[in-house]
């Protein structure tokens, strides 16, 4: 696994008292879409907003690209880009206008760059409408394109999609995927929504009560559950437990755990023992499922 | 820093209550000027001679009138003098409105400057926090303490437009409807009649103006910040631009008054020499508006840098 780019190290927040955030450590890959999932008020926006340096530190480090946030800020954050929940433009001026505002806060954004990432997120025609006119949608692609302006290495979305249709999510997961992989972006995106994140993401992190609970890649493919239908079935049984395989069975069907490249390998097996094969396939495991075990069956969302 | 302050104007100039407060200013500069030009008739001013003798018998007969009190004689007195100053030396009196009236009706109005600068003051800030536009403004690699002196300096930066435009549009009007002025303004200082400089005068009153003008937009700027809701900001720096004097005199029995920064904006007081509570040097009046002016802006910034945005 290469260098992670942005590392927290025990991070705490604690407001009036009230610990918000709980000893965080977290550390976030190039090129790796993480998903930050977590019920609201979970501490979600808080931790996003502590790394974006909206909100100082209790306690604990943030470092991105190996520099602190709270000992020099400035070069931390050049190679971020934000979307921290609804991005909030200035509506009274156009969407190109508001785009030169950011451009000026950065080094090195061209005017060229502007246009390149308006055509990016699809906004050409409109750019130079007040954004007031802007759909909730065009006002989402506003935000990823002064994101996306100073070509960051680290990417922090917060609830991103929330009020775009599902062509729209459809479409940013796309746009997101691609940057990941083609510019080898890190990418650290919030929600409450377990089918959002599994659809976008490499990797979660779950958040609960301002602790992060739990850190894990999203269908990885080292154990894959495989249902297989065959007769006779006390043969299978046989062959299967004879050989170690972790099953159970139910009504002529066996559900086991299986890596996907050992699946030809099995019906080799099988076949030549003059087992019947009617049907295997890969069962997909949904992240919520996984949630309700890695929570013991405990209210997550 | 340049493009900051070039984001905080592009920004300022796009909302419509920014040019609302233009359009206001120059309704009010051609307003008066047009009032004043339909309104006051034109007085010939060929016979100012014999007018003067006039007021030296008048002052004369006065004077005569037994127990008068000292105000009035002192006030009859002066007006001999400046009699028989302009019968001797020539110098006939002011009667018509002129560009240079016009141009001190400029600088009178620098109150409603301060006022109208004050709006844009208290918003600035306090703005980006009503909009949620902050936390896009300071996601960036730019310190907070830039971010906020950008938009100090584009205050006054506008604050400064509004005055250079009164100043530029109040001697175009006053040339186009009046013309220059024909006659010589007189002073007494020190018991001794003296022609007075109209245009020095005018510009002392703007300097004189701009401690009002500063303190004003500073502490505008200063409550915008902490307080991040506009309205709130723009509501007390106008109480406290509006009231001050009021203010000054309740609080007057309770505290010593003259070490709060309301009794000294006026620095005007000192140019009149007619003080509002009691007298003072120029110097004891700049020292308290300096030492409030590092206050509101070391409190501006440090809750600024300090802040939590959550917006």
């Amino acid at each position: 696994m290469s260098k992670p780019i942005v590392q927290l190290k025990n991070v705490t927040k604690i407001i009036k008292g009230k610990t918000l955030i709980d000893n965080v450590s977290l550390e976030l890959f190039p090129g790796q879409i993480t998903g930050f999932l977590g019920p609201n008020g979970a501490g979600k926006t808080t931790t996003i907003r502590l790394m974006t340096g909206l909100m100082h530190l209790s306690s604990g480090t943030i470092t991105i690209e190996g520099t602190s946030i709270t000992d020099d800020y400035e070069k931390a954050i050049a190679n971020v880009g934000v979307i921290v929940e609804n991005p909030e433009m200035y509506k009274y001026m156009s969407g190109y206008k508001n785009l030169l505002h950011f451009s000026r806060m950065h080094k090195g954004v061209t005017k060229e760059r502007i246009d390149e990432v308006v055509e990016q997120v699809g906004l050409s025609k409109r750019i130079n409408e007040k954004v007031s006119t802007y759909s909730l949608g065009m006002r989402q692609r506003l935000g990823l394109a002064q994101a996306l302006l100073h070509d960051p290495k680290f990417l922090i979305l917060d609830e991103p999609t929330n009020g775009l249709d599902p062509a729209g999510i459809r479409e940013f997961r796309t746009y997101l995927r691609k940057i990941a992989v083609e510019n080898n972006v890190s990418i650290f995106v919030s929600s409450h929504l377990l089918s959002e994140i599994e659809l976008m993401c490499d990797r979660v992190a779950v958040i609960q009560n301002g602790k992060l609970i739990d850190e894990r890649m999203i269908q990885s493919d080292e154990m894959t559950r495989m249902k297989l239908k065959a007769e006779p079935a006390d043969l299978v049984e046989n062959y299967l437990s004879s050989n170690d395989y972790v099953f159970t069975t139910h009504d002529g069907i066996f559900l086991l755990e299986l890596k996907e490249d050992k699946v030809p390998g099995l019906i080799n097996e099988l076949v030549a023992q003059q087992v019947q094969i009617f049907a295997i396939s890969a069962v997909h495991e949904t992240l919520e499922e996984q949630f309700l075990q890695m929570t013991g069956g405990g209210q997550i969302v | 820093m340049f493009n900051l302050i070039q984001n905080e104007w592009m920004k300022l100039w796009h909302k419509k209550s920014t040019w609302a407060i233009l359009v206001i200013l120059l309704l009010v500069i051609i307003g008066v000027g047009v009032l004043d030009k339909v309104f006051t008739e034109d007085v010939s001013n060929s016979d100012w001679k014999q007018e003067q003798q006039a007021m030296i018998e008048d002052a004369n007969t006065q004077l005569q009138t037994p127990d008068l009190d000292e105000w009035s004689i002192q006030m009859y007195e002066e007006q001999k003098l400046m009699a028989q100053y302009r019968i001797d030396n020539n110098a006939a009196p002011q009667v018509n409105q002129s560009m240079e009236g016009n141009m001190a009706f400029g600088a009178s109005i620098m109150v409603l400057i301060t006022l109208l600068t004050v709006i844009p003051g208290a918003s600035i800030v306090s703005q980006e926090f009503t909009d949620g536009t902050i936390k896009m403004l300071l996601t960036r690699p730019v310190s907070r303490v830039k971010i906020l002196a950008s938009k100090l300096i584009t205050i006054f930066l506008f604050g400064f437009t509004l005055i250079i435009v009164t100043i530029i549009l109040t001697t175009v009007i006053g040339f186009i409807l009046f013309g220059t002025a024909t006659g010589v303004d007189l002073a007494i200082i020190d018991g001794v009649v003296q022609q007075t400089n109209t245009m020095n005068d005018i510009l002392l009153t703007y300097v004189y103006s701009l401690g009002d003008f500063t303190m004003s937009i500073l502490f505008a700027f200063f409550i915008g910040t902490v307080f991040s809701s506009p309205s709130i900001a723009i509501a007390l720096s106008m109480l406290f631009l509006m009231m001050g004097p009021m203010i000054i005199m309740l609080l007057q029995k309770y505290i010593p008054v003259e070490y709060i920064w309301l009794t000294h904006t006026d620095l005007t007081q000192h140019l009149r020499k007619e003080f509002f509570i009691e007298e003072t040097t120029l110097l004891m009046s700049l020292t308290v508006l300096v030492i409030y002016a590092v206050i509101f802006m070391a409190l501006s910034f440090m809750t600024f840098i300090k802040r939590d945005v959550k917006a």
